[in-house]
């Protein structure tokens, strides 16, 4: 965002505030909405946590330090939100990781927002038999497009250990999807 | 798998957001519901800014409010000190008004009938 000190500034203003708050939902409401999908998994979860984000970011910018970026620091919100849900709705799910991941895609194919066409579901299957980490990691570089930096902040990790959970996820992702094409190939032989 | 990848900026949001979408829906099959983000705008609105709105309406009612609550207040003790604390059928606070309109020659010559009288009483009881 440009001269962000000034639009902060305005975000901070009784006056401007409004007008400034609305600037900035317009631009962070569709990335954050897929941020979020991505962790809670349906679309009405997503909604919730993105109106609890919202809500947030409205709620603490008195408070916003500028130690980071507007853009990282609402990232964060909005993953901090999306593990506060998880959290609280983690009694739904086991505690074994594979039966999560299982429920996760039940949820997804069950979800009527969810198109269930096969190769995203073989991409959804294969993103989950990555770590939480590394799906986290993969998804927020790949799908959100923010920078190592960005990711080591809204997931407090170490930037060079954001870059190697990334590179190993991409590699396993590869590996997977290639994975199902082969046995095709062994076939037609 | 996407190749572009577009810069973080508020000018080309509508396109980067196009863009992001399609990828979410083409790859992960993530579906939304239509006018989604209109709909999701609105009750975000609802729950900040209208809500701050709507407080300071409130807030300003409420007190607006409290102050005709309070002035009338004020206004109903002051009338109600200006009417006479003694009810007006008492025998004692009846005399003490009449005796305000009394004429003073009057007043006395009571007084010294009165005082005459007692010393009358007095005398013959002494006798």
């Amino acid at each position: 965002m440009k001269n962000e000190a000034e639009f902060i500034k305005k975000l901070l203003s009784p006056k401007h505030r409004e007008k400034a708050f609305l600037k900035l939902l317009d631009a962070y409401q569709e990335r954050l909405y897929w941020h979020i999908r991505k962790l809670v998994g349906s679309h009405e979860n997503a909604d919730d946590v993105l109106q609890n984000t919202f809500v947030r970011v409205y709620n603490n910018l008195p408070s916003f330090k500028q130690q980071s970026s507007l853009h990282t620091w609402m990232y964060r919100i909005a993953y901090n939100e999306s593990i506060r849900f998880l959290e609280k709705n983690k009694n739904r799910y086991s505690a074994h990781s594979e039966e999560i991941h299982q429920k996760h895609l039940d949820n997804l194919v069950g979800d009527s927002y969810f198109d269930g066409k096969e190769a995203s579901q073989r991409l959804q299957k294969n993103l989950l038999r990555l770590s939480n980490k590394q799906r986290k990691v993969f998804q927020m570089k790949y799908y959100d497009d923010l920078k190592f930096r960005e990711i080591s902040e809204v997931m407090e990790l170490n930037e060079n250990t954001v870059k190697t959970i990334y590179y190993t996820a991409a590699k396993l992702i590869e590996s997977y999807m290639l994975e199902v094409a082969a046995p095709e190939v062994a076939t037609k032989k | 798998m996407k190749t572009n990848k577009p810069e973080h900026s508020t000018q080309n949001s509508v396109s980067f957001n196009q863009k992001r979408t399609e990828l979410h829906q083409k790859e992960l099959g993530l579906e939304i519901p239509n006018d989604y983000f209109k709909t999701s705008k609105e009750a975000i609105l609802s729950k900040t800014t209208r809500k701050t709105q709507r407080t300071r309406v409130l807030t300003f009612v409420v007190s607006a409010a409290a102050m005709v609550l309070l002035a009338w207040g004020l206004n109903s003790v002051t009338t109600e000190s200006s009417v006479p604390t003694f009810a007006m059928n008492d025998e004692e606070s009846k005399m003490l008004v009449n005796s305000l309109f009394m004429n003073e020659n009057k007043l006395e010559e009571l007084s010294d009938s009165y005082m005459l009288e007692d010393l009358y009483e007095e005398n013959e009881v002494l006798n």
